[in-house]
């Protein structure tokens, strides 16, 4: 019974929020419940506030009204950011002179104790070197990318924020970032994605959402 | 636990940037530049010198200034909203990042100070005294003309020997200078906060610029005005030797107290701004 319930349960709730800056009101009336075990696309052009909201949801940005719920505590009161999520927002920043592997165990180590080995296996697993010593500075796009996901995912947090996380990785990086997070769905975690990509919201959403000028409608069917 | 953590990794990161190394590299050739003279002094008395000579240094309008220009130099990265930052705050939430940021502030300092004092110490090598006692050489060269014959570029102030042993006086400057270069630093990240990162520059700069004023005012109106600019409290060597009849420095327990007092007050206000500020990231990654 309590497996059901919390099936049920809305891991994100995203109440009625609105958003302005100065004179743009770049949220209106966004609402977006999410459950545990699916994958949630938000797609829209840029610029329609789908950053906003996921910052808006990360608790970077406080809402000018509505209120957002993460596993049934309101952001910016009972929670100040969330914690427990895996995120890509905008472009991956990284200590730029540091390697792929010496970013991850900073951030690793903010809250947990250093593992070299498990470190070693999350950047095996979205395709990096993780003996390579070359400054993230230096990196491509891909690479950047590929590193953003490993540290996302790294901490085996319950919620994915995913914006864009599929810029610049190649046909065989697409491939196995999506499996990747097909994986992730099927072991029950949250997953929001932004993408311009159709085929990437086709193959891995269960629903699909378009912001337009800051506001969020369901969208029914595939896309072509 | 993991706050202390995250405060040592925080502190390594500012430590370990271009800005701390170029400001190192600065100290340490002026340091050499001004020891020169003194080893001069040294080598023709064939007498070595108390390692103690860092206060003096701090005592010297140019040396302070070039000291609190380089603090505010590897400061201006405030508010530490680069964008390397925002993966750091989702695992630490507002008030652990900013505690972070002040502990990282408060241990930059010290590294900055210690280094500094270092560098005088080094750039004097090999011919240190390494005992409590002020030395020969200093008091000849407080007491004569020696400092005018080799055109010394800091002032051996004699009183202080009386009042202090070079332990006891390096000590308390390392003390001071390490809570100024806090202070100034968590000034700037509140001024940034509260405003913007161009009135935190400017305003630190002027702090660091009244240090101008002050040494060039009447002594009466120092004495008044140095209750009020603590930048002038690194010329704590001074503090024994009276100006036209004045005693212009605070005592050192006034300068302690205002110290910690003002930077735990910043670092309450800034930790209750952060609450509520929005995270915007700056692309200029470190």
């Amino acid at each position: 019974m309590d497996i059901i319930k919390k099936d049920n349960e809305n891991v994100i709730e995203v109440n009625h929020i609105y958003k302005t800056f100065k004179d743009n009101e770049v949220l209106k009336d966004v609402t977006l419940h999410c459950k545990a075990g699916k994958i949630y696309g938000i797609i829209g052009h840029n610029g329609s506030g789908k950053t906003v909201l996921f910052k808006c949801i990360c608790g970077f940005f406080d809402c000018d009204k509505g209120n957002i719920k993460v596993n049934g505590k309101i952001m910016g009161k009972e929670i100040d950011m969330l914690t427990d999520a895996g995120v890509i927002i905008e472009d991956p920043g990284f200590l730029r002179n540091w390697s792929a592997y010496h970013n991850l165990e900073f951030l690793y180590t903010i809250s947990n104790k250093g593992n070299k080995k498990y470190l070693y296996s999350i950047l095996e697993s979205v395709g990096l070197q993780p003996e390579l010593k070359r400054p993230v500075g230096k990196y491509s796009l891909g690479m950047k990318q590929r590193l953003a996901i490993a540290q996302a995912i790294m901490e085996n947090p319950n919620i994915l924020i995913l914006d864009e996380p599929m810029n610049g990785l190649d046909k065989r990086g697409v491939k196995e970032m999506r499996e990747l997070f097909l994986n992730m769905k099927a072991e029950g975690k949250t997953i929001l994605l932004a993408s311009h990509n159709r085929e990437d919201i086709n193959m891995l959403c269960d629903e699909v959402y378009e912001m337009e000028d800051g506001l969020l409608v369901k969208v029914s069917g595939t896309f072509l | 636990m993991k706050q202390l953590r995250y405060i040592w990794k925080t502190s390594i990161l500012k430590i370990r940037n271009i800005k701390v190394t170029t400001f190192a590299l600065v100290i340490l050739v002026t340091c050499w530049s001004y020891n020169r003279p003194v080893k001069l002094f040294v080598k023709s008395v064939n007498y070595p010198v108390s390692w103690c000579v860092f206060p003096y240094f701090m005592s010297v309008f140019p040396f302070l200034i070039l000291f609190l220009f380089g603090i505010v130099y590897i400061n201006s990265d405030v508010p530490f909203m680069q964008h390397a930052n925002l993966y750091q705050v989702l695992r630490t939430g507002r008030r652990r990042w900013a505690l972070g940021q002040v502990g990282g502030i408060f241990l930059r300092s010290c590294v900055v100070v210690l280094f500094t004092a270092l560098c005088t110490i080094v750039t004097l090598l090999p011919n240190i005294e390494l005992t409590n006692e002020w030395g020969k050489l200093l008091r000849t060269a407080a007491v004569t003309d020696a400092m005018v014959v080799y055109d010394f570029k800091y002032v051996i102030y004699y009183e202080i020997f009386n009042t202090y042993t070079p332990l006891q006086l390096m000590g308390i400057t390392l003390l001071i200078c390490i809570l100024i270069s806090t202070f100034m630093g968590i000034f700037m990240f509140l001024i940034c906060l509260y405003f913007n990162k161009v009135i935190a520059v400017a305003g630190t700069l002027a702090m660091a610029i009244l240090l101008f004023f002050v040494v060039n005012i009447h002594p009466r109106l120092k004495q008044k005005l140095a209750y009020f600019v603590p930048t002038i409290w690194a010329e704590v060597a001074r503090i024994a030797s009276p100006e036209y009849g004045f005693y212009w420095l605070p005592s050192i327990s006034y300068m302690l107290l205002f110290l910690t007092v003002a930077i735990g007050l910043m670092s309450v206000l800034i930790i209750h701004k952060v609450k509520y500020i929005e995270f915007n990231w700056d692309k200029d990654d470190v």
